[in-house]
């Protein structure tokens, strides 16, 4: 029986993701994995999800998951609330009620096939993290749209196993979302596709997802279910563009690939022997650099070429 | 014939999933269009999209049936952000379908 246990770093923000990822790329083939999370004092929404994924997957291998340091963990009620120990199966007694998360953090969710579960969910988080919006308000929209895409995209390339969270920063006004499942990964989503060469890497499938217009999903030789295509291949780079234009992150980490901008820069390469075998996309969104939605959606749109034609009267009242 | 769908009793206020718009697209509006004289579509009570879903049942319809569908269907009940989503998406699909069809 071959065991091996991987111990949490105290803290990880985006920076320290491919720290973690290299950490938990020891687990591979190991029957009995442990996360130690004693040291654990702070954990992003993209680090939270990525150890999911990762226990999942190996569970799904018939690995079995354990938990160590619970008891010393300063951070451990934060990760009871969020039901990172629910999602780990790991049913351990809480010494605290549970109050409503709003405005803090939104406790991880799992996605699914079911209908409505990617509408449900991405409202479901953005009025979580924006308790005083209203639908019509411009950051709740822009929130609401990158989650619905985020979402839209993880469901149908995870196989429905995806699991996604997020968290609020008040002090910089900042929120950050992530998704993460243990799947094909990207390059794996252009396999059997008439782009296959140009992914021929983790870094080209990422460059080539960024790229509008291209989906995985529209590039398969055989007829998609009901026709047409059920993507567009903008929603990811339209995220990209927003979270540029409101001052955020874009970070995606699949297989050996990495990719993270920063306000719209492109950050360099700093991952050699990250390793995460389905997809991490991590997406952080300033509120107050949100003014004007629909324009900002706009402006993206005619960034890629994208603009509206005369359309004619179809429009009504 | 004449057809009338309220996009928020069927999907609710935010339409996200691209694949149950593609969906509802062939299944409700495809298998009945040449049946049909027109149809509108009601975004009363629908704050919110994404362009998976614009593109996806939208997009699509306006490439498969191009000038047609400018003539057939009506929005109506839309705000400014639905407008913006359903204006690109419709005017992609036609940019399509013109593009398929040029020399034809």
């Amino acid at each position: 029986m071959s065991r091996i246990t991987i111990p949490l770093p105290p803290r990880v923000f985006e920076d320290q993701l491919p720290h973690l990822l290299r950490s938990l790329a020891v687990g591979d083939g190991h029957e009995e994995v442990s996360i130690d999370i004693s040291e654990v004092k702070f954990l992003t929404p993209a680090a939270i999800v990525a150890v999911l994924a990762r226990c999942h997957g190996w569970m799904a291998r018939g690995g079995r998951i354990f938990l160590r340091g619970a008891h010393e963990c300063e951070n451990l009620r934060y990760l009871q609330r969020i039901d990172f120990l629910r999602h780990l199966g790991i049913d351990m007694e809480e010494d605290f009620h549970r109050h409503p998360t709003a405005d803090r953090f939104v406790p991880i969710q799992a996605l699914t096939f079911a209908r409505g579960n990617v509408d449900v969910i991405s409202s479901e988080i953005t009025r979580c993290v924006l308790p005083n919006s209203e639908p019509s308000d411009d950051v709740y929209g822009m929130m609401q749209y990158a989650t619905g895409e985020l979402l839209s995209n993880a469901k149908y390339h995870s196989g429905g196993k995806a699991f996604v969270c997020a968290q609020v920063f008040p002090q910089r006004n900042l929120v950050r979302i992530a998704v993460a499942d243990d799947g094909q990964g990207i390059r794996g989503s252009f396999v059997n596709t008439t782009r296959e060469a140009d992914a021929a890497t983790p870094d080209d499938a990422i460059r080539l997802a960024l790229q509008p217009g291209v989906s995985s999903a529209n590039l398969r030789p055989v007829p998609q279910p009901y026709g047409g295509r059920s993507h567009r291949g903008v929603g990811l780079t339209i995220t990209r563009i927003l979270a540029a234009q409101a001052l955020g992150e874009l970070t995606i980490s699949t297989e050996s690939g990495w990719f993270r901008e920063r306000h719209g820069q492109e950050l360099p390469p700093q991952s050699p022997g990250v390793s995460f075998p389905g997809t991490l996309v991590a997406v952080s969104l300033h509120r107050d650099h949100i003014a004007d939605y629909a324009a900002m959606h706009a402006t993206a749109m005619a960034e890629i070429g994208m603009g509206p034609l005369d359309t004619g009267g179809i429009f009504g009242d | 014939m004449n057809l009338e769908i309220s996009m928020a009793r069927e999907f609710g206020d935010f339409l996200a999933d691209g694949h149950v718009g593609n969906q509802f697209r062939s299944l409700r509006i495809e298998s009945v269009w040449s049946r049909v004289d027109s149809v509108k579509f009601d975004f009363e009570g629908v704050t919110n999209m994404t362009d998976s879903f614009a593109h996806a049942f939208f997009g699509n319809m306006a490439e498969e049936h191009g000038e047609e569908l400018l003539a057939k269907v009506r929005f109506i009940g839309c705000s400014k952000v639905v407008r913006s989503f359903l204006s690109i998406a419709v005017s992609e699909g036609l940019r399509r379908h013109r593009e398929m069809h040029r020399g034809a």
